[in-house]
Parts: C-alpha cells; sequence; structure tokens
C-alpha cells in the first residue's frame, strides 16, 4: 500500500525555485508599499550634456557613450537615445556595445532568462541534473561570493538527493547572504524537506536561520515561513506579533502579503485565535501567490470553509500548478491530477510532494500500475534512501506484475529500519505481494496484521484505507461476497475524507474484467460455438426450400 | 523622464569673446572649441585652444564667472559660493598633481583683466592644460580598431594616473574613457578632468553631493543610496569601480554600468534610476553579484579567445568592479593590510598590467607578422 498521501495539513512552507525564476514570478522583489510616490529619475548634468554632444555630433563613440549611459540611469526610452542605439545597431562597433543596442531596442534590458527545465524521466532528469550541477560548481568556483549560484546549486544537490552537500552549499549562501529573503526562504524549504533521522535538527537549524535575520520583524515573506516552520516543529512562532500587526495594518502590496495571510489564516484554522481563517484566507487572495493559492484551494477541499474562485487561478504570476491539482482531485479528474502533477514537480523538483500524490492517485485511484511506477521511479532520484519511497516503488511493480522486483524493493529494509508511522503501508505492500503471487491466505493475514499495527490503531483513515487495499484484491480474485463487504465498510469509513476512496470503492463494486476474461471475450467473439448444431445442417434446407424448388 | 536639453546659444559674454587675444607670458588664445577633449565635465566653463609663444598648442579652460552672477531670482552670492569653492579647489588640486605625469596638469593659470583694450569689470579666470589629440574613446571607437596592446598600455597609463592621484589622497571621481586623454609622440594616456575630485582634508562643495561625478558611471552603492564613511571605502573604492569600468569599456566599447543594469532583472533597478526597488543597498547586492557574474561572462567573451591573457583582464576587472566596495582590490593587499593601511592599493596591479601590456604588444606585433 501507498506510503504518504497528498497532505492531509498544508503548510504555507515557501516554494524553492531556481533564483532566476524566484525573480520573475516576483517573490524576490523588494517590499511594494501601497501607496508609494511615483519614482523619478534623478537629473545628470553629465547625460544631458552627452545628449547636447549626440545631436550636435552624432558619431559613433558618442552614440555608445549615449547607450551605455542611458541603461545606467534608466532613461532607455527616450528618442535620442533610441536613434544611438538604431546607429550602433548598423554599425561595426565592438560587438557587446552591438548587443547592448538591439537589446535596449527590443526592450529586454533588464529581463530575467527562464532556468533550464528538468525532465520527469527519471534517467534524463539524472542526467539533466549532473550537467547542471558541474555547471553550476563551475560557476562558483569562478566566483565564490554569488550566493544565488549556491542557493541554486543546493537546489540541484536536493533533486538529486544528495543531502550533504545541498547542505553545505545551502550553510556557504546563507553566510553569503544572511538577510537575503530568497536564500533564507530557500534554506527554510531544505531545511523541511530533509527527511530521515535528524529532521527535528534540520528544522531547527531552518528556524535558526528565519530567527536570526533581522528581516523576521519587517518582512511577510519571512514571517510566513517562520510561523509555518515553527507550526510544523511544534514551536511556538516568533513572528506571530509581528505579523499580525503588519496584516492589521495592510500596509503593503496584497501581493507581499498573500502568504503571510495564508500562513496566519492555516494557524487560526487549526489553532485558533488569530481571528477568522476565512476572512485571512480571502485576504491572501486579494492577489495571491501561486502558493497561497494552492493553501487557500487546501482549506476549501478538507476544511470547506471558503471557496476559490475559478477566476483567481487565471489571476497568479507563476502556473498554480499544485492549486489545480488540488482542485482536480477534489473534482475526481484524476487524468488530470497526473498531469498538474508532473507539471508541479518540474516547477518544484526537489519536491516529493508532487510525486508522492501523483503516485497515490495511480495507485488508489487509478489502479495504474505504469504511471505510479514513473511517480515512484522519479521520487528515488531525490529521496534514494527512504523506506517510504522503496515501498511505493514495490506497489507499483506489484501492479504491473513484476512481483520479484517488487519483492526487492518491499525487503530493502528490514522491519526494524522502518519508521514506526509507515509499518502499517509496509505490512500492506507485503500482503499485496502475497496476493499478486497467488497467496490468498498469506496476503490475508498480511493486510489484517497491518490494520492491527500500532500506527493504523491510532489513525481511522488508515486503517480504512488498508481495509479498502485488501477489499480490492479479494474483488481481484473474485472471492464470493466482497461486495457486501465493501458496502459495509462504506458505511462505517465514509468520514473518512480521501477522494480516491471513492473510485476504489467503484472498482470493487463493478471490478473491470480481468485479462484472462478480455482474451475470453476477445476469442469468443471471432471462433465459432462448438456447443451450438452447425449452421448448414440448421438452414441448407431452408435454401434448398427457398432457392431450388 | 527628463527631456534632452538643447544647445545652448552662445552668450555674449567675456568668456566667450577670448578669440586672439593674448595673455600673460605670451600665450595667444586660437579658435573656441564647441567640445573639448577631456573638459565634458566642465558646466561653467569654456574651452579655446591656445598657443605657447614657442608655439607650444595647448587648451585654455576659460571660467565663466558670469553663468552664476546671472542667477535670477536667486541669491547670487550663494549661487557664486560654491563655484568659487570649486574652481578654486580645482586650482589647488592642479597644484598637487604638478608632479604627476599620467594626470593632465596645469601647465599656467592666471587672470585676464582686458579685452581688447577695455578693462573687464569681472575679469575672466583662466587655466591653461596640454593639449591632447584625441581621447581613448575615440580609439575605441576609430575605424582602425585598437589592438590588445594598446588597450593594455593604456589602461597601464591610466591605472598609474589613479595611483598617482590616490598618493597624495585624491579621488578622481570622473574617470571614464572620455575623461582621458591620448597625447602625441608615444607620451600615451593621461587623466584628465579634476573638476569632480576630492582630496582627504580639503573641503570642496561637490564632496557633499552623493555623487560627485557621473551619475551614468556612479558605483552601485551610490545608486542605491549607501554613501561610505570612510573616505577610502567612500572614494578611493569608487576610483577602483571606474578604473575597472574604464577597463571594460576599452575591451567591450560598454561602461561597466551599461552591462551591470543590462544584466540586472528590472525588479532591482534603483530609483535613482527610475526603477521599482525600494530596498537597501544590502539588499540589493546578492542580485547585483548575480547580475556582475554575468556580465563577467561577457567581458571574458568580447576578449579574443587566442589571448593568453585573457583570465588575467577579467580577474583584475572583477577586483576593481566588484558590486561590494568592501571587497574592491587586490586580495593579496587586503589580506596583508587588513584594516591598518590603504585597501584599495593600485601598487600590485601597476607591474601586473605593464606585463600584461607587453605581452599583448609582443603578441600583437606577432599577429602582424
Amino acid at each position: 500500500m501507498t506510503a504518504r498521501g497528498p497532505d492531509a495539513k498544508r503548510r504555507m512552507l515557501p516554494r524553492w525555485r531556481a533564483s532566476n525564476e524566484a525573480i520573475k514570478s516576483g517573490e524576490a522583489r523588494s517590499l511594494q508599499p501601497r501607496k508609494q510616490a511615483p519614482s523619478v529619475a534623478l537629473a545628470s548634468p553629465h547625460f544631458e550634456s552627452i545628449l547636447a554632444e549626440w545631436q550636435q555630433t552624432p558619431s559613433l563613440e558618442i552614440a555608445a557613450d549615449v547607450v551605455s549611459s542611458a541603461v545606467a540611469l534608466g532613461r532607455t526610452d527616450e528618442k535620442n537615445v533610441y536613434e544611438a542605439a538604431k546607429t550602433i545597431e548598423k554599425s561595426d562597433a565592438p560587438a557587446e556595445i552591438v548587443s547592448l543596442a538591439r537589446r535596449l531596442l527590443a526592450g529586454t534590458i533588464g529581463s530575467v532568462a527562464p532556468s533550464e527545465s528538468i525532465s520527469f524521466d527519471p534517467d534524463r532528469a539524472r542526467a539533466e541534473l549532473q550537467s547542471q550541477i558541474a555547471l553550476h560548481k563551475r560557476r562558483v568556483r569562478a566566483y565564490p561570493q554569488n550566493a544565488l549560484a549556491w542557493a541554486d546549486l543546493a537546489r540541484l544537490y536536493t533533486a538529486l538527493g544528495q543531502q550533504q552537500k545541498a547542505k553545505d552549499a545551502l550553510r556557504i549562501a546563507t553566510n553569503q547572504a544572511p538577510n537575503d529573503r530568497f536564500v533564507l526562504r530557500s534554506a527554510a524549504r531544505f531545511f523541511v524537506h530533509a527527511d530521515g533521522k535528524n529532521r527535528e535538527e534540520n528544522l531547527q537549524e531552518g528556524l535558526d536561520l528565519l530567527r536570526k535575520t533581522r528581516l523576521l520583524r519587517t518582512d511577510p515573506w519571512i514571517m510566513a515561513a517562520e510561523i509555518s516552520l515553527s507550526t510544523l516543529a511544534d514551536d511556538t512562532a516568533r513572528a506571530v506579533g509581528w505579523a499580525r500587526q503588519l496584516a492589521d495594518a495592510d500596509t503593503l502590496q496584497p501581493w507581499d502579503s498573500s502568504e503571510l495571510n495564508g500562513a496566519l489564516a492555516t494557524v487560526a484554522l487549526e489553532q485558533g485565535g488569530l481571528g477568522k481563517p476565512a476572512k485571512l484566507f480571502n485576504k491572501s487572495l486579494r492577489a495571491p501567490t501561486e502558493n497561497a493559492l494552492a493553501q487557500a484551494q487546501w482549506a476549501a477541499d478538507a476544511h470547506k470553509i471558503i471557496a476559490v474562485p475559478e477566476q483567481t487561478f487565471a489571476t497568479v504570476e507563476a502556473p498554480p500548478f499544485e492549486a489545480l491539482a488540488l482542485r482536480h482531485r477534489a473534482e475526481g479528474k484524476w487524468q488530470e491530477v497526473i498531469e498538474d502533477c508532473r507539471a508541479w514537480s518540474a516547477m518544484e523538483p526537489t519536491s516529493t510532494r508532487p510525486l508522492i500524490m501523483g503516485s497515490f492517485v495511480a495507485e488508489v485511484a487509478l489502479e495504474d500500475g505504469a504511471i505510479a511506477r514513473d511517480f515512484s521511479e522519479r521520487v528515488l532520484l531525490i529521496a534514494p534512501n527512504e523506506p517510504w519511497a522503496h515501498n511505493n516503488l514495490a506497489v507499483a511493480l506489484a501492479y504491473v506484475g513484476k512481483i520479484e522486483e517488487a519483492e526487492q524493493h518491499a525487503s530493502r529494509f528490514s522491519p526494524h529500519e522502518v519508521p514506526e508511522e509507515i509499518m502499517t503501508h509496509y505490512i500492506a505492500t507485503k500482503g499485496l505481494i502475497a496476493y499478486r503471487r497467488g497467496n490468498r491466505e498469506e496476503g490475508l493475514k498480511l493486510y489484517l496484521q497491518a490494520a492491527e499495527n500500532a500506527a493504523a490503531r491510532k489513525d481511522i483513515a488508515l486503517r480504512a484505507m488498508v481495509m479498502w487495499h485488501l477489499l480490492r484484491e479479494e474483488s481481484r480474485v473474485r472471492a464470493p461476497g466482497t461486495q457486501e463487504l465493501a458496502d459495509q465498510l462504506w458505511k462505517r469509513t465514509d468520514k473518512v475524507r480521501i477522494p480516491e476512496l471513492q473510485a476504489l470503492r467503484q472498482r470493487i463494486l463493478k471490478p473491470a474484467p480481468t485479462f484472462e476474461q478480455r482474451v475470453a471475450a476477445l476469442v469468443n467473439s471471432v471462433v465459432s460455438d462448438r456447443t451450438l448444431p452447425p449452421a448448414k445442417d440448421v438452414i441448407s434446407n431452408d435454401f434448398r426450400k427457398l432457392f431450388d424448388e | 523622464m527628463a527631456n534632452a536639453t538643447a544647445v545652448p546659444a552662445t552668450p555674449l559674454t567675456p568668456p566667450y569673446l577670448l578669440e586672439g587675444q593674448k595673455l600673460d607670458k605670451g600665450w595667444v588664445v586660437g579658435k573656441r572649441m564647441e567640445k573639448q577633449p577631456g573638459q565634458t565635465g566642465g558646466h561653467f566653463s569654456v574651452g579655446y585652444d591656445c598657443t605657447s609663444a614657442n608655439g607650444t598648442p595647448a587648451f585654455l579652460k576659460a571660467i565663466d564667472l558670469y553663468r552664476p552672477l546671472q542667477n535670477r531670482g536667486g541669491d547670487v552670492l550663494k549661487a557664486l559660493q560654491p563655484f568659487i569653492q570649486a574652481v578654486q579647489g580645482e586650482r589647488e588640486l592642479l597644484g598637487e598633481c604638478r608632479h604627476m605625469d599620467r594626470v593632465v596638469t596645469a601647465i599656467d593659470h592666471g587672470d585676464l583683466h582686458e579685452l581688447d583694450g577695455a578693462s573687464l569689470l569681472i575679469p575672466v579666470p583662466y587655466i591653461i592644460f596640454e593639449r591632447a589629440d584625441h581621447t581613448a574613446r575615440a580609439v575605441v571607437f576609430s575605424q582602425k580598431k585598437p589592438t590588445h596592446g594598446w588597450c593594455l598600455r593604456t589602461l597601464h597609463h591610466v591605472a598609474v594616473g589613479v595611483w598617482q592621484l590616490h598618493g597624495s589622497m585624491i579621488a578622481h571621481q570622473d574617470i571614464k574613457l572620455s575623461n582621458v586623454l591620448m597625447f602625441p609622440k608615444q607620451q600615451g594616456a593621461k587623466i584628465s578632468d579634476l573638476g569632480r575630485s576630492v582630496q582627504q582634508g580639503r573641503t570642496l562643495p561637490h564632496d557633499n553631493l552623493d555623487w560627485p561625478g557621473d551619475r551614468g558611471y556612479a558605483p552601485p552603492e551610490y545608486a542605491y543610496g549607501y554613501t561610505p564613511s570612510e573616505f577610502n571605502v567612500r572614494r578611493l573604492a569608487a576610483d577602483l569601480f571606474l578604473l575597472g569600468s574604464c577597463a571594460c569599456n576599452v575591451f567591450t566599447g560598454v561602461s561597466i554600468n551599461g552591462l551591470l543594469y543590462s544584466e540586472l532583472p528590472k525588479d532591482f533597478h534603483p530609483r535613482w534610476q527610475n526603477g521599482p526597488y525600494t530596498g537597501t543597498f544590502t539588499e540589493a547586492l546578492p542580485y547585483l553579484i548575480d547580475a556582475f557574474e554575468r556580465v563577467l561572462a561577457r567581458i571574458r567573451a568580447a576578449i579574443h579567445v587566442d589571448a593568453p591573457y585573457r583570465d588575467q583582464i577579467v580577474t583584475m576587472i572583477r577586483e576593481w568592479c566588484e558590486p561590494d566596495p568592501q571587497r574592491r582590490g587586490h586580495p593579496t593587499t587586503r589580506m596583508i593590510v587588513g584594516n591598518k593601511g590603504n585597501v584599495y592599493s593600485l601598487e600590485r596591479y601597476l607591474a601586473q598590467i605593464d606585463n600584461l601590456a607587453r605581452r599583448a604588444e609582443a603578441f600583437d606585433y606577432m599577429s602582424k607578422r
């Protein structure tokens, strides 16, 4: 059974994008007050005298000075500058000034190049990540002061599952730029993401970084990250007081405070005491980031306290893949969820969450082993040593009939190495493999053992999942009475809010024909039925009667 | 957006009517120069060609005292005071630079009291400079492309000039190719126009400005409203940035700021240039550094692949133009000197550029053959 489903409790954690994507999305820009006097370029007597010189004697050398200075002074829109750029464009001036003139004419001064995307296919992704890591290593070697390059390198290492190298790179980045929002949020995200035994230590390191910066008192993006990390670490958030003041004053552009309002709304929803969560969520949706939109969509699905208007999806600057995946999941549009999760994973290749959701939907709702295998193999690139990742691949492999490979992954970790929280899944997966081997008795025993496990006893949803999976296997072997049991189980577990269960139940109630049944149907449609008397014996007399006589 | 200023009509005041006048020590004023090389910063001066008694060509800068006096509707004395201070300061600085062979120095100065025999109510002060052929900017954009040998030799001369100025704790603050003058007969390049220069311990009116020089060339700390308090960081580090900008301009045809702000994402363009950025210089620094890395890649690509000194040139430009003024300069100097001396000393670079120039000249010679 698939370990780790989609988030039951979603936190407003920062996204970890490549630096240029973060800049493009606007997440790194300086805070913009709601009321701000329009900026005016300062007068520059030198520039005016160069322009006068250009009007008097329009030579190439003066044109170059005009263009260089105009770019440096932000005066690229002026007619004289445009003319100077035109002169340079047509000349045989040095290549770099010609390039600058062309960019000025094309209006691409200060535009940000997109980052190279990472494929979904794990083999290609590995090669692409390794090549990009080599490139970034060259960058930081040549210019080690570049904190953004270090953060980007850490992101690539994380996407390749090289946690220690990522941590080292991030430590350098945070030393170089201890008060940079992008670097701090990237680091915070890494320390949340870092899995395994040192999870608590990592969370604390992430929190320490956020709490040390002076931005914690002024920057809503840092406040949102600190509040969310604190709730994850079961710690008291330090930024709540300042965050409430900032949210109440509402002096910043709604975009700047959208994640903060989302984080406060989430705390209000779970702990109370911060006002009405719905009001805060609606505030976060005035000009949302795609992350804030996903948080609101999660609250809408899981708690039914707000409704996210359809048109809000069109207003966000970065594509809202996670929010779309959540919405489609709630609507039971499983194929769309799969596509959204693929796109979300490409946007955030360090995160296992899109992959977990994709493989969960593929396994539970669609029972499509091939898709589940794609997602599970991709997870292994990020988390190669995680028992839950191997468990999920074992499930996918069992679905596509590769029982031996499934067994290898399921048995990669001995029971004492498997964390308590996924022990139920681990035993259930063993049960699945036994069923698929044809050993119903062993399978049944293991599934029931999983349902009695400590984690399943505490969590009704987990126990329900085990039992539904057991019934699915029973249904596959055409065990009599499965449908009656499914009806009974549905009555007992209908309060469990897992949208995929409905699809699973439908498959149990109306099982799809097995492979053998489908082959038999096909054969029957073309091969004659020998149990019937031959047609010539039945109709030949009639032929004679009708035509010969 | 400010509009381009129209070229003003010539005023009929004495500083504009000096053609043909004979000055003390036999100087004869020649034609007025609409565009005088290396004097772009003189807003209150008029340039003339002039020759000495023995026929040596020179350049005369006549100070226009009439302009501040015409300050209608304002306080004339208030307008005159900083102006006189600036002129006085420039004269004194030029006096200090007499011994500097890579700085365009004053040959003579004085005041003209008569015009065509008639006494002037307000005299015309003047300064006479060495006469250059053209600016380095003209060479970079000439039909005959400059060789690397020329580029590096010119850079060496400019660096020596800056080093000489820094030796007297004078910061030029307006180093750019149009202020680098080329002299005939193998004399090479010299830095001109001390009109925006400052000296430690000397009060000059423009020292109070956030940035005294050309804003288009200003180091990024000034564009983001950060003025370091210590003289060395505020002024000498800025000169290093301008020197690096000159080097960049020589090799690419673009100033470092032209490249830096073209690579810097729009969200981080300072309000100085009508940009949306509202944060501090320190907060902008990681993005400036990231953009600067791309600038270095562009400079590297602009230098001929076969040039064996390419990496060294790029490293020098990097050390001079680091967006963080605290990191500018030679790393060894910074390590050795620490807080006890001038970490922005150019001494270590001079021999290095001279050596590179020699190699480049040899490379050019071999290429020609």
